[in-house]
């Protein structure tokens, strides 16, 4: 539903300023008064030398922040008079469930709308290890080789980032068809024409967590055939949160937002078959510093715990062979659960969230053990060998949710009598 | 005096042929209420057993968590459950009409309690079917976070929910039928205390390891692997 209110306060806070401008980066913001100011100056140092021949405006969309962060911005913006601060104009701050940034995100991509912006930029309020080059390495395949969307690519420590490695970037690769290595970036950038799809399709119109709305975007460029880039950017690290989500909350948030993606697309990804390699931009950089230790016998004995009381939850979504499997793996201490197994497991994790077996809520937090299962046998496998044998055990993996496929499509279509 | 034994014999027999000319009817009467409402019952028995079985009523109330009612059903059947609770209640309807053909003054009466008591017992039904909704719901959630949460004895956990939710859906329908009186609010006192009493026990003991680990996390600072470090996302 579109935000008429939040659109008179675009009209409002624009009255004065300039009504065109090449690049729009926008800078989504809810309590992030710690690292706000540093993320918007990194982003004016980079337009100025890398875009400085080019129009542009920096804007930060802030509608329910309650720490001072838009007071923040307001001591910036008397240094900076171009930058465009977009949010309630009462300054009352209302309350919000943490992350959530959706309606800023709505805010930035209207503004760019209004401004007939060629690119739009959309960053990270709570990094920290932003660099200036991020803005030229995010808007030059827009500006410069017309694509639609830049993906970012994060250098990150082997074993991080296990949620993506494991069920987002093979999932987004099998269904969709394109190899994009890092759907849940935080970052990315959008041309005009994507700007103008994603206002009129409302992308973001229903509720959904910041930690997916970039997979959601993904997916939908995708499917709506729009050119798709990934540029190598630098680290990501973030501010610690005030509220942080624990593991099974972060799964349930963005599972329920691909799984819902995934019900959404379903004529698309069905015909899809295979996958391509999605043109990559800049040069791979290398995370200094050691990767925090991961205890992998914690992670196998929750796996183990998960084996020996959620058999009836789990019976509900998975066929008997897969549960037979699970116990047999729950009595070896030295198991590793395979490929196969662990993609037919997610495959069928998203049938159960579609057909709706039990709350949904419930039915992805109980995937939490065996994910646990899948990333100790991961972390066993891969915990001493180098970065790249790492990316190729991914994609090794990621072959074999695309060679599972079939069995998604015959579950899908027939859930009643199609069950090993 | 042979003529008074016979005035009396014939006035007797008289009497009891009269007595039985009259109860005759009424006993057909009843035979014949009770022949129609067995054919009745029967017909209707089978007409919901074919709705239900369409409806595919055993495997939904199953997906719905109403499992006890299959495992109280014959042939673990709700809908042959079902099927036959309406072929009797016919059957007993049948009865009382034939019973109120003798002209008792004690039937009427009896038809008029049951039929005032049927809307406590709809919702004393609801009550119950609401209390088993809501405890395969708390007690799914509470199984699922304990067990992420690395709590051993999740089960327990879980199962105590679920028992305090029927307990307490039970006592408010039993209250609400005025059965039991104050008997069955202090067996529920007694109960639902002992439930509580076993939970805090079961958190207490099962999230002790929960307890001493960030307790020597606290003391020793951060040398072990902390979960918080590691990102999965």
């Amino acid at each position: 539903m579109h935000d008429t209110t939040a659109s008179q306060r675009i009209s409002a806070a624009t009255a004065t300023a300039s009504t065109t401008a090449e690049i729009v980066v926008g800078v989504p913001s809810c309590n992030h008064a710690a690292t706000v100011v540093q993320v918007l100056r990194t982003a004016q140092a980079g337009l100025g030398e890398f875009f400085s021949g080019h129009s542009s405006l920096l804007v930060n969309a802030d509608v329910n922040s309650s720490d001072g962060t838009r007071a923040q911005v307001g001591t910036l913006r008397a240094e900076n008079p171009l930058l465009r601060e977009l949010g309630p104009a009462d300054g009352a701050a209302g309350t919000t469930s943490p992350g959530v940034e959706v309606r800023e995100l709505r805010m930035i991509l209207e503004q760019a709308h209004e401004v007939h912006a060629r690119a739009c930029l959309v960053l990270d309020a709570s990094m920290t290890s932003m660099g200036a080059d991020w803005v030229a390495q995010l808007a030059r395949p827009i500006l410069d080789d017309q694509f639609d969307m830049v993906v970012p690519y994060f250098a990150r420590h082997k074993l991080d980032g296990a949620i993506s490695k494991g069920i987002v970037y093979p999932l987004t690769r099998a269904l969709y068809g394109k190899r994009v290595r890092q759907p849940l970036g935080s970052v990315f950038a959008l041309s005009s024409r994507l700007v103008e799809r994603f206002l009129a399709r409302r992308v973001w119109d229903i509720e959904v967590s910041a930690l997916s709305a970039d997979a959601r975007a993904v997916s939908e460029a995708i499917c709506a055939d729009f050119a798709l880039c990934q540029a190598f950017l630098g680290p990501a690290e973030h501010a610690a949160s005030a509220s942080p989500l624990d593991l099974s909350s972060i799964l349930a948030a963005v599972l329920g937002s691909v799984f819902d993606e995934m019900n959404h697309n379903v004529s698309y990804w069905q015909k899809v078959r295979g996958s391509e390699p999605v043109r990559w931009f800049g040069t791979p950089v290398e995370i200094a510093g050691n990767p925090p230790p991961v205890d992998a016998h914690k992670m196998w004995e929750s796996f183990r715990l998960g084996c020996r009381t959620l058999q009836d939850v789990w019976s509900a979504v998975l066929p008997p062979a897969t549960l037979l499997a699970l116990k047999y793996l729950a009595r070896d201490d030295a198991a590793t659960l395979a490929d196969d197994l662990w993609a037919r497991i997610v495959y069928d994790f998203a049938l159960g969230y579609r057909l709706h077996v039990m709350n949904r809520g419930h039915l992805l937090r109980a995937l939490t053990p065996l994910y646990l299962g899948w990333l100790a046998s991961f972390v066993r496998e891969m915990s001493a060998a180098p970065s790249q044998d790492v990316e190729r055990r991914v994609q090794q993996l990621s072959m074999v949710y695309e060679a599972q496929k079939p069995y998604l499509i015959s579950r899908w279509r027939w859930p009643d009598r199609f069950n090993p | 005096m042979w003529d008074q034994i016979k005035d009396a014999l014939y006035g007797a027999t008289h009497r009891v042929l009269v007595g039985v000319a009259n109860f005759l009817p009424a006993l057909l009467a009843l035979v014949l209420a009770v022949l129609l409402s067995s054919l009745v019952g029967w017909l209707l028995g089978a007409l919901v057993g074919v709705i239900l079985r369409a409806l595919d009523c055993d495997k939904r109330l199953q997906k719905w968590g109403f499992v006890v009612l299959a495992e109280w059903s014959p042939k673990n059947s709700p809908t042959l459950l079902l099927r036959k609770t309406v072929t009797w209640t016919v059957v007993v309807l049948g009865w009382l009409v034939g019973l109120t053909a003798f002209g008792a003054g004690v039937t009427p009466q009896l038809i008029v309690n049951v039929v005032e008591s049927l809307p406590n017992l709809g919702t004393a039904i609801v009550l119950v079917l609401l209390g088993v909704l809501l405890a395969r719901f708390l007690s799914r959630a509470v199984l699922i976070s304990a067990v992420n949460m690395q709590i051993h004895s999740a089960r327990l956990l879980s199962l105590a929910v679920k028992w305090l939710v029927l307990v307490f859906a039970a006592a408010m329908a039993l209250d609400h039928l005025h059965v039991g009186g104050e008997i069955v609010r202090l067996g529920f006192a007694i109960l639902f205390g002992g439930i509580v009493l076993a939970v805090a026990l079961a958190i207490g003991l099962g999230s002790k390891e929960i307890v001493s680990r960030s307790w020597e996390r606290q003391s020793h600072g951060k040398d072990e692997p902390s979960e918080d470090a590691f990102k999965h996302l």
